[in-house]
């Protein structure tokens, strides 16, 4: 299958390494889920082997952080959680309490190959979460005032502090014992929904939270949440649908930010941000994105449109600081 | 009040005498059990044969001195007891902290009144001095995080290993305004279980509306709930209610309402229907209109839904669709319903919510705080229930008071933090003192401060006494070491008390030598006992 022929918005891309250096990428929408391990010149129904009787509607993809090792990726459903343990080429339907959640969103913990924790944020259920490798779910949302979850991000240092951030359609909570508990935290609820989140790689130590709302810019947290401020002057405008941070992260701050059809770049923890450049216009509204190399001069991303197409593009430094 | 002829007066210098034995009699008992190492007092059963108590907490031992028989000694010993009392009830711990720090307030202010001090500058100087150590206590608060370092809060609050780690557990997961209920437990291991989702003490008006009868309850998935104080005496009131759900595709419903008969039940029944309407009815929660009010409240900001109000001359005959609630799941037993996943807009809920919590906060009113706190826990979406073990009933009976008593204490030590303990932090304020004392120039807001500065280490000095060692031996190497450090009155060694697990909630602390000093300020200034007759 062509990326051109895949109908619907593209809900979320993946791209994920196996550790002979493969490139597997997924691409979630309304009609289910495709990969492609060629760089993107086929395409194949990644839910074929269930055979499914109708379209299994597919809004989130995680793979886990030693994927290249134990091949091990999550998809979340309109209706539940699917797992495949073998990059994607086959899946299998988890259980779940009723009633079938619709999961927005998925998180593993930093240290999942040895405490098997993962999360699952959804629309109306609030968040489930597994310490079993996804083989048992539950859901205790004490505290977790609003069940509308759109993201959810989970401290690198989870094994110590067991920290988890939901973001919602009213603001932002907090739990700090592994998602058992929530409380609120003083994210301005006017500025919500928040619909992505990302803990800082080096939260651990500095406490570092980005929240991407969907009209009200990009916002950032020094304190887990307990104070927040916008970023770039407020001159981020439009949906933040994604973040990615550099790999060397420590050595060098770069974030990048989906924000409606345009990419940013901040080369300094979220200080400043500059406009960059695609240098292959995409043709419908970018939904999502999944970076193909890391960030770099020569970066190259995966993007989800939302006529339906998946598109590669690389980018390249732009001219406006905002 | 009218005149009485039989009253006597007593004056000066005897009021204060008086009172200030009384003082010390009451505090002489509670004073041993400061600390991780308490001395007991054994109190006479009075209205039955049983074996004496043996009583190791202030709040108990105070509660049982009903009066003193010297009247002078009396009014000193009953203000002691309120102050115990109102600590007590604020804070759940702190008896004995605020009990010695009245103490000295109280000797050391009558001493230095002899020597013509002025009650108002030393009063006024005494409450700024304490407000200034609470805030000291505020700055210098860490917050409890993870149920290990929980559990060992609670232990230092109860000195019950196992009450603590499951106190310790409970917190953790159902958080500051989490719903625990301590209950008297059959067995002698303690348990806890866990509610997921929020629930009312009101089940189905008939059992017979249950559809699992094996586990006593009906479950709906995506089910809707109609709201009402309304008393359904009459089958054909109902009548708009089923058209209605029935038209809206709602195939479960639970219909909540003041009272209903038996002709409107049988209705309902002969209409229920598994591929079309089930429907299962509960009474109103709460006691009384006020809770009512509250419930049907709290259940409509949950569920989207609209209350009919009886009083406001609502009647079924006007519902519409946006009248119903919704919840993804609802869960209804014989005498509690509970909701998971309430439909209504969060951020209105979260208002709600919020708004309680101000109320708590701001309320002074205990049985107001606890009908807040329960409301806040419900809304917050799940609970907790302990159930105390023992060896024998009266054993489960005082370990449910411990329980009762660390849950509260415990409240506030998660809201509001920890600080160093065995009066450990008492004794770090004592430099702020110092500064204010060197800042005034009046000698009464001088005495104020000095002796505020010694009542605030008698807590301190209690626990090491009552430990067995030397108080001043232990003083002077707590003063030359960092702030934080303190005696652990286990073992004699100089700490890190919070490194150690050793602490105190502050909130306590705080409520401790507010109510102590605030009170003790305020009994200096009693100049005549007025004694009625008994």
């Amino acid at each position: 299958m062509e990326s051109e022929e895949l109908q619907n918005a593209i809900y979320a891309t993946s791209v994920l390494t196996t550790a002979d250096g493969t490139k597997v990428w997924l691409a979630a929408s309304m009609s289910g889920l495709v990969r492609s391990t060629d760089g993107g010149s086929t395409w194949h129904d990644a839910y074929a082997s269930l055979n499914p009787q109708a379209a299994i509607t597919t809004i989130a993809i995680a793979g886990s952080p030693s994927f290249a090792a134990d091949h091990y990726v999550l998809s979340g459903a309109i209706d539940g959680i699917l797992i495949s343990q073998d990059a994607g080429a086959t899946w299998s339907a988890l259980e779940l309490p009723p009633p079938p959640p619709a999961v927005s969103s998925l998180a593993f913990s930093p240290t999942f190959d040895q405490d098997g924790f993962v999360f699952a944020g959804t629309l109306e259920n609030g968040v489930y979460r597994s310490g079993n490798r996804g083989v048992q779910w539950d859901a205790w949302n004490f505290g977790l005032m609003d069940l509308n979850v759109l993201d959810v991000a989970v401290s690198p240092e989870f094994a110590t502090d067991k920290t988890l951030f939901a973001a919602t359609e009213s603001g932002i909570f907090r739990s700090t014992n592994g998602g058992r508990a929530w409380s609120d935290t003083a994210f301005p609820s006017d500025l919500a929904p928040v619909i992505s989140i990302a803990t800082s790689p080096l939260s651990g130590a500095n406490h570092t939270l980005f929240a991407g709302t969907e009209s009200c810019g990009l916002l950032r947290s020094t304190d887990w949440g307990d104070s927040w401020s916008q970023l770039a002057d407020g001159h981020i405008e439009g949906p933040v649908n994604a973040m990615v941070f550099s790999l060397d992260y420590a050595a060098k701050p770069q974030i990048l930010a989906l924000v409606g059809n345009a990419v940013v770049l901040s080369s300094d923890g979220g200080e400043s941000w500059s406009d960059m450049h695609l240098e292959s216009a995409p043709r419908a509204r970018v939904t999502s994105m999944a970076p193909i190399t890391p960030i770099g001069p020569s970066m190259q991303l995966l993007l989800g449109l939302t006529d339906g197409t998946v598109v590669t593009s690389r980018v390249s430094t732009g001219t406006t600081n905002l | 009040m009218k005149p009485d002829p039989q009253a006597s007066l007593v004056f000066q210098p005897h009021v204060h005498m008086g009172m200030q034995r009384g003082v010390n009699k009451i505090v002489g008992v509670i004073r041993p059990t400061l600390g991780p190492t308490p001395r007991v007092a054994v109190v006479d059963r009075i209205l039955d044969s049983r074996i004496p108590e043996i009583l190791d907490n202030g709040a108990v031992i105070a509660k049982r001195i009903i009066e003193l028989h010297d009247r002078n000694e009396d009014a000193g010993a009953m203000l002691v007891r309120d102050v115990i009392e109102h600590t007590s009830k604020q804070a759940g711990d702190g008896t004995a902290t605020a009990a010695v720090i009245f103490q000295h307030v109280f000797n050391e202010g009558i001493r230095h009144l002899s020597y013509d001090g002025d009650v108002h500058v030393l009063r006024e100087h005494l409450e700024l001095g304490a407000t200034r150590v609470e805030e000291h206590l505020v700055e210098n608060a860490d917050a409890v995080l993870g149920s290990e370092n929980l559990a060992r809060l609670a232990e230092t609050l109860c000195h019950d290993q196992d009450i603590a780690a499951i106190i310790g557990e409970a917190f953790e997961t159902v958080g500051e305004y989490g719903r625990i209920e301590v209950r008297a437990g059959r067995r002698r291991e303690t348990e806890r279980e866990y509610v997921e989702g929020m629930y009312w003490n009101s089940g189905a008006v008939s059992r017979s509306m249950l559809t699992d009868l094996g586990r006593s309850r009906t479950e709906f998935i995506n089910g809707s709930i109609l709201l009402s104080d309304i008393d359904v005496k009459d089958p054909r009131q109902l009548f708009p209610v089923v058209e209605r759900a029935l038209r809206d595709g709602i195939t479960s419903l639970l219909i909540v309402v003041e009272n209903i008969s038996d002709g409107a039940l049988a209705f309902l029944g002969a209409n229920n229907d598994p591929e079309q309407l089930t429907t299962v009815v509960a009474k109103v929660p709460g006691w009384g209109k006020h809770e009512n009010a509250a419930a049907l409240e709290d259940l409509a900001i949950l569920t989207g839904g609209t209350p009919f109000v009886a009083v406001a001359g609502d009647t079924f005959n006007s519902i519409t669709p946006e009248d119903f609630g919704h919840a993804r799941r609802m869960w209804i037993a014989e005498r509690t319903f509970g909701i998971v996943g309430g439909q209504g807009d969060s951020r209105e809920l979260r208002r709600h919510i919020n708004g309680l919590k101000d109320l708590y906060k701001s309320s002074e009113d205990q049985i107001r705080r606890d009908q807040l706190l329960a409301r806040v826990g419900a809304l917050l979406g799940g609970s907790a229930t302990l159930w105390i073990g023992g060896t024998t009933e009266i054993q489960i009976e005082e370990r449910v008071e411990v329980a009762k008593r660390t849950v509260r204490a415990m409240r506030g030590a998660v809201a509001h933090g920890v600080v160093p303990g065995g009066g450990t932090a008492l004794l770090a304020c004592r430099a702020s003192l110092d500064s204010m004392m060197n800042r005034a120039s009046h000698p009464d807001a001088r005495a104020a401060y000095r002796i505020l500065g010694e009542a605030i280490a008698q807590p301190f000095r209690a626990i090491v006494t009552n430990a067995g060692y030397d108080v001043s031996e232990k003083m002077a190497s707590v003063d030359q070491s960092e702030e934080g450090w303190g005696v652990d009155a286990r073992t004699g060694a100089i700490t890190d008390m919070t490194a150690a697990g050793i602490v105190d909630a502050a909130a306590v602390q705080r409520t401790a030598v507010h109510t102590a000093v605030t009170s003790a300020a305020l009994a200096l200034s009693v100049d005549v006992l007025v004694r009625r007759p008994r």
